[in-house]
């Protein structure tokens, strides 16, 4: 099967060498934003073919990228390249992304993203871990600074490792996990701003964890999905309100 | 076993043995949440917490770097020793689980070499001088075991091995448990570790993967804990 491609380099307010394969595509959205330029990247799901997604973020830029909302059940076959190129004093902000394994399916995901510098990377991600379906997801989070890896994450579940899965230190009986990273060598934001935004409610499991002072990783694991979208939200709007703070001095 | 063998046997029990130096990484403090939640709270539960440690989480990332680090090592590849150091690095998530492994990695390192001179390691050691974060145990000891010719396959055994007794050492003071069933423990997860070790031989780079989520939140949570039982 062919290879669906989207390619753009991000500016501050404009979005150029843009090219795309249907059905994905990306399209300003009316969401208006102190310092961010919004955009809607839609198509994900429509297409069986291997997605390869390809963004340059332009010096100083501040992006905000949102997948519409919609089910978010995964076709039978899904593998996606993204690989993001953020530029100095740059912020990609990837909107939460919620993946709902369906029966049969097998998900591959692969995202690479290089910061420079100081550029910054938030990226959000909820996980259905659906034992009564039978699915394979893999996904590997790879963040560079040059040469220097920042982040390796080769998450992988499928629902063949259930019963080893369930053991103590895995996924244990948990239906639902989350990840947000921030990535920044300067985060604005003391670590117990975000601890104190984390439940520690009865079959809900929540850390955070700096990352060698590059950034900061949360994890969740949770038997319930509107105590764990109300808190990936929480966090993620309290980002979106400290990142506006200090971006909206610069010019 | 040959005389031959049976030395370089012991030379590597001795390796990892507490009165050469007590260095090996246990994931303690992952486990102490659980204990402390009363979630491991029989030799049962550890038991179980054992084997998802074992066969989950350390063959498939620790151990898949001593295989690459020795593959590496015999092509002489210099350039992809430092990027596996790269990705171990990268690849702990817990800034609490880098430092232990980057700390022991250390005192490993520093005292290999007070006792005897290594060329890789000589050379590692000119390496971590610019990149310090890099200097974890698991790299150290694989370039101490290539070098003094330990096969790959017992190299990996006793490390999980290790890995094994220091954390149910680590369980039996904090549950508490009475010795004869922290023996037990440990003799039913032999098993475990050589499935574990045959399994890791069969393993490459590709197939490192991350399933320990909750082991991972809770040594990201142990950080917050007023008053510590352990710190590696």
């Amino acid at each position: 099967m062919l290879k669906k491609q989207l390619k753009a380099r991000f500016q501050k307010v404009n979005l150029l060498d843009y090219q795309s394969e249907p059905p994905l595509h990306i399209e300003k959205s009316d969401e208006k934003h102190r310092i961010f330029t919004s955009y809607l990247l839609d198509g994900w799901n429509e297409s069986e073919a291997p997605m390869d997604i390809h963004f340059t973020v332009k010096k100083a830029s501040n992006i905000k990228l949102t997948s519409p909302i919609k089910p978010a059940v995964t076709l039978a076959e899904q593998a996606i390249d993204v690989q993001c190129d953020i530029e100095e004093e740059a912020l990609l902000f990837f909107d939460k992304r919620e993946v709902i394994p369906s029966n049969n399916s097998t998900i591959n995901e692969h995202i690479k993203i290089n910061v420079r510098d100081d550029a910054e990377f938030i990226w959000a991600e909820i996980i259905h871990l659906n034992q009564s379906v039978n699915y394979r997801y893999q996904s590997l989070m790879e963040i560079w600074d040059g040469a220097h890896c920042i982040s390796y994450d080769p998450i992988q579940f499928s629902s063949q490792q259930g019963i080893a899965l369930t053991h103590h230190g895995l996924t244990e009986d948990f239906p639902y996990m989350a990840s947000i990273w921030y990535i920044s060598p300067n985060p604005p934001f003391d670590e117990w701003d975000i601890q104190q935004r984390l439940s520690q409610a009865k079959y809900h499991r929540a850390g955070m964890t700096d990352i060698d002072g590059k950034g900061i990783l949360i994890r969740w694991l949770s038997t319930d999905i509107s105590l764990l979208k109300q808190e990936v939200d929480d966090v993620l709007s309290f980002f979106d309100e400290k990142i506006t703070e200090l971006r909206k001095w610069r010019v | 076993m040959s005389t031959k063998e049976s030395k370089k046997l012991l030379h590597l029990l001795h390796t990892h043995h507490s009165s050469f130096l007590k260095s090996q990484v246990a994931h303690a403090i992952g486990m102490e949440m659980y204990i402390r939640s009363r979630q491991i709270n029989s030799k049962e539960d550890l038991a179980s917490f054992c084997n998802s440690y074992i066969g989950n989480y350390l063959v498939y990332n620790d151990a898949i770097i001593i295989k690459e680090l020795f593959l590496q090592l015999k092509k002489n590849d210099w350039q992809q020793v430092v990027y596996l150091a790269e990705i171990y690095n990268a690849r702990k998530n817990v800034l609490e689980l880098k430092k232990t492994s980057r700390q022991a990695g250390k005192r490993l390192l520093d005292r290999l070499l007070t006792i005897q001179s290594s060329a890789f390691l000589e050379k590692w050691q000119k390496e971590v001088i610019e990149k310090e974060m890099l200097n974890h145990y698991v790299v150290v000891y694989s370039m101490y075991a290539y070098e003094q010719g330990f096969d790959l396959y017992s190299a990996i055994q006793m490390y999980l091995y290790f890995s094994l007794t220091n954390l149910v050492q680590h369980a039996v003071r904090a549950i508490p448990l009475a010795p004869k069933d922290a023996e037990k423990v440990t003799l039913e997860a032999l098993d475990e570790v050589d499935k574990a070790t045959e399994k890791a031989m069969t393993l490459s780079f590709k197939d490192m993967k991350n399933n320990a989520i909750g082991l991972e939140i809770s040594a990201m949570q142990h950080k917050y804990l007023l008053s510590k039982l352990f710190i590696s």
